[in-house]
């Protein structure tokens, strides 16, 4: 068991992710086949021995209610604790603007009536695979008021724009936290992952709601870096940021290589998520796959090169689908011919027979749409 | 019990000695088959698509894995209220001595107390170790419209090979009139598949009196189908098309797992409407790295494949190392073959290791290699 109350959190609306965050919240979008990006936060808080967890979700709840149901696939015990799902509501239906601290500040009774002493917020656009608990011990023993995660990086020029990155001394004490402009290569990327007791969390949220409703938490705790003892943790292993189109793509992409692969198929921390119990997939004559990840429930007629493929997606004879990210669901027609392509859940790709982007720029084919 | 009113008794208690090493330590209903199942998936599947409620599951040999599995009633989405998986094996009561089930009709015998407290008025039993799919609620309509004291679903098989199986003959309205096990001269090629629906009164009364009959082996086919018989009760056959399939030795287990390799093939277990439910590992998608090609295989998630593979069935987390070659075969999980290794015509036990540059099988071989320890290169 693990001291803390779990907090998922939803991001501020300077990330954004173009095309599919019309149709779902980032928390809901696929990763890697068969996985929503929620199911990276509650496997590694699960992982962590936390059973209580909110959820706090801005964005159509629908496909987050019906993927988490009751929580049982995170391997959480169904008595002693729960996976909240948290939408945000409010009457005059003006959501787009609510504050992450808002929403906590909602919450802010059940949160005091919890019996967790310490909080872990962690949010659904950075993925990566930790230990809370770990951590959580290593907060304690630090005598810092809050801990935060960050990586050092080192393509912030062009990357992680509008994500938050962090400022520190030497002592690992955190003086800043800023947006990322793209003016320095080098940069401490803040992995928007806060450790706290419960009580400095609490007093927080209020005293964010009383500053400004437009306070996120992110600028509460900037407030405080200078009468706080905030540290920042390097987290070492892998991190997929994402804060765009792009990055979505490369983030999915990435884990094709065999070393990202291994931390995902770790059987001593694995990633939990809703299964669908489908069949295992079918490689028919002529279907092959290479330097790819394919879903169960797949009918491969034709060629997948360096690509991910969802769950029940249908490839036809001598199609050929290559450096692409299809999502579950998909019918890619006969002699289709796909490269750098993003294909969203359902979609049919039967009339047109070839469609490319760049690797810089893929091309996004949204929901249910039929080419 | 609402709906349609019959409980399920699922036997689950055979050795299935002819499965050789993939049963010595594990009961056969909780063999692999197809990627990511348990032979017992099948009947438990097709008991909740059916919309049954209550099944118990008689188990006997080492049956303590496949007590703790089938228990998980959620899995088939068994675990609402007034629905249930019981897990039977046999146990100690009050006033009677404590004996292991001597047969498969006194495994029911032994559980009386326990389908007498649903109150059913039928009572499906099944066998734990057939793969097909089929709808019990349909066989149900069936013996109610007739009116028969017990329905049993017969398969039409080859009329060569119906000396193999116990035959049914029937009348034109499907009244069987007579029981032949292992007929040398057929009369006809309607095989039993070893599920029946008794009126459950019919039933325990037959039980009861079987109990006491001196040299009676205590056996649905061969002692209590045949006492309906002779006391004139009306049996009804239930004909069955489709897919089945009794993987009762390594040659038709590989068989029936090569059966998936067909787009066409006849078993379908990718039917959103009648889905086989098994547990679900916590793996991602399978992985074809550069180095490894697929062709004409049936794969589960979390397989890692990093040589060639042909023609085969990949469970879960099994490996396949650069360079290996895998035709053929059947994975079961967690196999590893490794560097160089070369696996042909073989079904290879769950977590076995081949080592690199080891070769099992023959690609001319026209026996089935079973593989359930390491093998190393050069044995």
């Amino acid at each position: 068991m693990c001291n803390a109350l779990g907090i998922v959190t939803y991001n501020d609306p300077n990330v954004y992710v173009r095309g599919l965050q019309k149709y779902r919240p980032i928390a809901a979008f696929n990763f890697i086949g068969r996985y929503r990006l929620v199911d990276f936060p509650l496997s590694n808080m699960a992982n962590s021995g936390i059973h209580d967890i909110k959820v706090f979700v801005n964005g159509n709840p629908r496909s987050l209610i019906d993927h988490i149901g009751s929580g049982r696939q995170y391997n959480i015990n169904s008595k002693h604790g729960k996976i909240e799902l948290i939408p945000l509501y409010r009457e005059d239906g003006s959501v787009k603007y609510v504050s992450d601290v808002q929403s906590y500040y909602d919450q802010l009774y059940s949160i005091e009536q919890n019996n967790n002493d310490y909080v872990i917020i962690a949010p659904v656009n950075m993925i990566y695979m930790a230990n809370y608990a770990d951590l959580l011990d290593q907060h304690m023993e630090s005598g810092a008021e809050i801990t935060m995660l960050y990586q050092n990086v080192d393509n912030a020029k062009d990357h992680y724009i509008n994500c938050d990155v962090i400022q520190m001394n030497r002592q690992k004490g955190v003086l800043s936290i800023e947006s990322n402009l793209g003016n320095y290569k080098n940069r401490q990327l803040s992995l928007q992952t806060y450790i706290m007791s419960k009580e400095i969390f609490v007093s927080l949220v209020k005293e964010a709601t009383k500053v400004s409703s437009m306070y996120w938490f992110k600028d509460i705790v900037n407030d405080h870096c200078k009468d706080m003892d905030i540290r920042g943790v390097n987290f070492r292993g892998g991190v997929y940021c994402i804060n765009d189109l792009k990055s979505y793509f490369d983030s999915n992409m990435a884990i094709l290589d065999e070393a990202n692969m291994r931390e995902f198929s770790n059987p001593k921390w694995p990633a939990y998520t809703r299964t669908n119990d489908s069949a295992p997939a079918i490689y028919l004559n002529g279907g092959s796959a290479v330097g790819s990840f394919v879903s169960n429930s797949c009918e491969v007629h034709g060629q997948i090169v360096n690509s991910i493929v969802g769950r029940a997606c249908k490839i036809g004879k001598n199609a050929v689908v290559e450096n692409c990210l299809i999502m579950p669901g998909v019918t890619i027609g006969d002699n289709a011919v796909l490269k750098n392509v993003i294909v969203d859940k359902y979609a049919k790709i039967v009339k047109k027979k070839d469609l490319a982007g760049t690797e810089e720029e893929p091309l996004y084919i949204g929901r249910r749409e039929n080419i | 019990m609402e709906q349609n009113n019959m409980l399920a008794m699922i036997l689950a208690g055979g050795r299935g000695t002819r499965l050789l090493d993939l049963t010595k330590k594990n009961a056969k209903p909780a063999v692999y088959f197809g990627g990511k199942y348990r032979i017992i998936d099948f009947p438990l599947s097709n008991c909740a698509n059916s919309g049954i409620k209550v099944v118990g599951v008689l188990t006997q040999y080492e049956s303590v894995m496949l007590n703790a599995y089938a228990g998980a009633g959620q899995r088939w989405g068994l675990d609402t209220r007034g629905s249930g998986v019981y897990v039977l094996p046999p146990r100690e009561k009050d006033g009677t001595k404590f004996d292991v089930y001597q047969g498969t009709a006194d495994a029911i015998t032994q559980n009386i107390d326990f389908i007498d407290t649903f109150d059913p008025e039928h009572v499906l039993i099944l066998s734990g170790d057939h793969i097909y799919k089929m709808d019990y609620a349909d066989m149900l309509s069936l013996h109610k419209e007739s009116g028969a004291a017990c329905t049993i679903a017969v398969l039409p098989v080859p009329m060569k090979e119906a000396s193999r199986f116990g035959i049914m003959n029937t009348d034109e309205e499907g009244r069987i009139v007579e029981f032949e096990e292992k007929p040398e001269h057929p009369k006809s090629n309607l095989a039993s598949m070893g599920i029946y629906i008794f009126n459950w009164k019919d039933l325990r009364k037959e039980l009861i009196a079987d109990m006491n009959v001196e040299g009676s082996h205590h056996d649905f086919g061969k002692d209590i189908i045949p006492s309906f018989l002779n006391q004139g009760k009306k049996l009804q056959a239930y004909k069955f098309e489709g897919y089945w399939k009794d993987v009762g030795t390594i040659d038709s287990l590989w068989e029936a797992n090569m059966d998936l390799l067909t787009k066409s093939n006849e078993l379908n277990l990718d039917d959103p409407e009648w889905k086989i439910y098994t547990e679900d590992v916590p793996t991602l998608p399978h992985y074809v790295s550069p180095t490894g090609s697929v062709k004409n295989c049936y794969i589960n998630q979390g397989a890692i494949i990093k040589g060639n593979v042909e023609g085969s069935v990949l469970f879960h987390n099994v490996t396949v190392d650069k360079d290996a070659v895998v035709e053929q075969a059947v994975l079961m999980p967690g196999v590893s073959v490794g560097e160089g290794a070369k696996v042909y015509r073989a079904i290879v036990a769950d977590g076995v290791k081949i080592d690199p540059g080891a070769v099992v099988g023959s690609p001319d071989s026209e026996e089935i290699a079973l593989i359930s320890k390491r093998v190393k290169k050069g044995e």
